[in-house]
């Protein structure tokens, strides 16, 4: 390995894929997958959730490990190279996408921090259910919490690939093991077995129910990470003999096994200590399970603080952790276009910071934000595969996916598969639109001002598209050459 | 539990859960391979 290479690499396979796991780990794999499963049937969600894994997560994650490897770019750079100049304004879109989510999620990350340090010091659980998060969200409090959480992101990012491996190397696996413990605490409360046959319990009538398949892909596209051009950006670090295809399953299969395990401690716990709350708990929302909810359930429970502060731990580092691939993939277009590593970190941080503060100031234009920008993910991972038919499926998959360096050859299932990631993504996007407009009605999903509204899509998407379409030119000029591996073009 | 809901758990938690062990496995073997034989290209 040559030194330069030696430095912009990550220097392990399994260094790269800690790194990779907490890209794809993030606080939705904690809050958003158990109240999902126990909204959408249970067991009978568990069945197209597995399936997506396959149909959705790995194929895209797939595309994003090979595009990254062979072009050691950005997502604007990589599409420019490896699709065609013409094409860099959907990597543009794809990078601005994420960069827009990396300006709540640094809100956020900073709300788990606020708790953490709760838990820690006793502050929770409050009197008052609640209390604590109507006095902190929205006000300055949370402007400071953003603020350390971004500031640091932005140090490990600074530290460039060995920091961001270092960080990992720590966060991912005491992730993993708190998990594990808050699973194994929450099977072992009285009453846990409700939990277990409330999760895995399948109706299998209701699998003709299209929402639940919906929302099983909803959550797979939302959980991995597939799709966003984080992985992509990740995969430029990559070294040249390291293996595309077991990686991208593994990072798959990695994502969703902390899922399942996330699932399992949250459900057995709410059904051990408030089975008659069970309904209300999980249709809280992101924010009222954990933030309200939680507290209150771990105090009921022995040792209930110090598993709680557990709990709020590894909900920071799976949010940091994704914090810190939204940072460096913003860096890294910067890098890309010929900006120092230095300064783009610093015009990231700066951005990070002025564009956070509204988004942790007002509820409204926080959810605004988190509801605009998980569509556009969609659309990311349209543009994807729309990217791989453009280049020819089989072709992309020869030259590739099969380099030199894999450890398994990818067959033309994987071919069937983008297309079915297309159709996939279109029905997502018309379901996600059509669903809005049945439940607004037409006059108020117009209002572009709303929090979730098909107007406020429709007029924000128009914006930043009209953007990276302007300047499409100037963008494809971050195009370069291919990496040539030995062996490729099998 | 019912038994279609252990079933469920088993089979789903042994898809992903199995499914990781093996493929972390079969990613160690072939890494070993790899530091084995650190001059030759490795063919799929």
């Amino acid at each position: 390995m040559s030194g330069s290479e030696r430095s912009s690499t990550f220097t392990t396979r399994w260094a790269m894929l800690l790194v990779m796991l907490g890209m794809a780990v993030g606080t939705g794999n904690i809050w958003r997958f158990p109240r999902i499963a126990a909204t959408n049937g249970g067991g009978t969600f568990l069945v197209p959730w597995a399936i997506f894994l396959l149909a959705w997560s790995v194929p895209l994650l797939l595309v994003e490990f090979a595009m990254g490897k062979a072009a050691r770019r950005g997502p604007v750079g990589a599409f420019a190279t490896l699709i065609g100049r013409s094409w860099a304004w959907m990597g543009a879109w794809i990078a601005l996408c994420a960069t827009f989510i990396m300006f709540y999620y640094s809100v956020v990350t900073g709300w788990c921090l606020r708790y953490l340090a709760a838990a820690a010091t006793g502050e929770l659980p409050g009197a008052e259910p609640g209390a604590l998060w109507e006095g902190y969200a929205g006000s300055g409090w949370a402007v400071l919490t953003m603020a350390i959480s971004l500031g640091l992101g932005v140090w490990v990012v600074a530290g460039g690939v060995r920091g961001i491996e270092r960080a990992s190397r720590v966060m991912m696996p005491t992730l993993l093991v708190l998990v594990v413990i808050l699973a194994i605490r929450a099977v072992t409360l009285p009453g846990a077995e409700r939990g277990l046959a409330f999760l895995f319990t399948p109706d299998l009538s209701a699998l003709g129910n299209s929402r639940v398949w919906l929302e099983a892909l909803t959550q797979n596209a939302w959980d991995t990470g597939a799709g966003w051009g984080l992985a992509l950006t990740y995969a430029t670090y990559m070294r040249a003999r390291e293996d595309t295809t077991v990686n991208a399953f593994v990072l798959g299969f990695g994502n969703n096994s902390v899922s399942l395990l996330a699932g399992i401690m949250v459900l057995c716990t709410v059904f051990s200590i408030r089975p008659d709350a069970a309904g209300e708990i999980v249709g809280a929302g992101n924010t009222g399970l954990t933030f309200m909810w939680v507290p209150q359930l771990f105090a009921a429970m022995p040792a209930g603080r110090f598993f709680m502060a557990l709990f709020f731990l590894a909900l920071l580092f799976a949010a940091m952790t994704s914090l810190i691939s939204m940072i460096e993939l913003a860096t890294r277009v910067l890098v890309d276009r010929g900006v120092s590593r230095a300064k783009a970190i610093a015009w990231v941080a700066a951005a990070g910071f002025a564009l956070g503060v509204p988004r942790a100031l007002s509820m409204p234009f926080f959810e605004n934000q988190d509801n605009v920008w998980g569509v556009g993910l969609l659309l990311s991972g349209l543009f994807f595969a729309l990217a791989v038919l453009r280049y020819g499926v089989d072709r992309f998959r020869q030259r590739f996916i099969n380099s030199a360096g894999s450890d398994v050859v990818i067959g033309r299932w994987w071919n069937a598969a983008i297309w079915l990631v297309t159709i996939e993504a279109v029905v997502l996007l018309v379901w996600w639109f059509s669903q809005t407009l049945s439940e607004q009605g037409l006059a108020a999903s117009l209002d572009p001002f709303a929090s979730w509204s098909l107007g406020t899509v429709l007029l924000q998407f128009a914006v930043v598209l009209g953007l990276c379409l302007a300047f499409n030119r100037r963008l494809g000029r971050l195009a370069g050459e291919p990496e040539t591996l030995p062996g490729e073009g099998r | 539990m019912s038994g279609a809901a252990w079933i469920t758990m088993v089979l789903v938690c042994g898809y992903v859960w199995g499914g990781l062990a093996f493929l972390v496995s079969f990613a160690m073997r072939k890494e070993r391979f790899k530091d084995a034989s650190p001059g030759q290209p490795w063919e799929p």
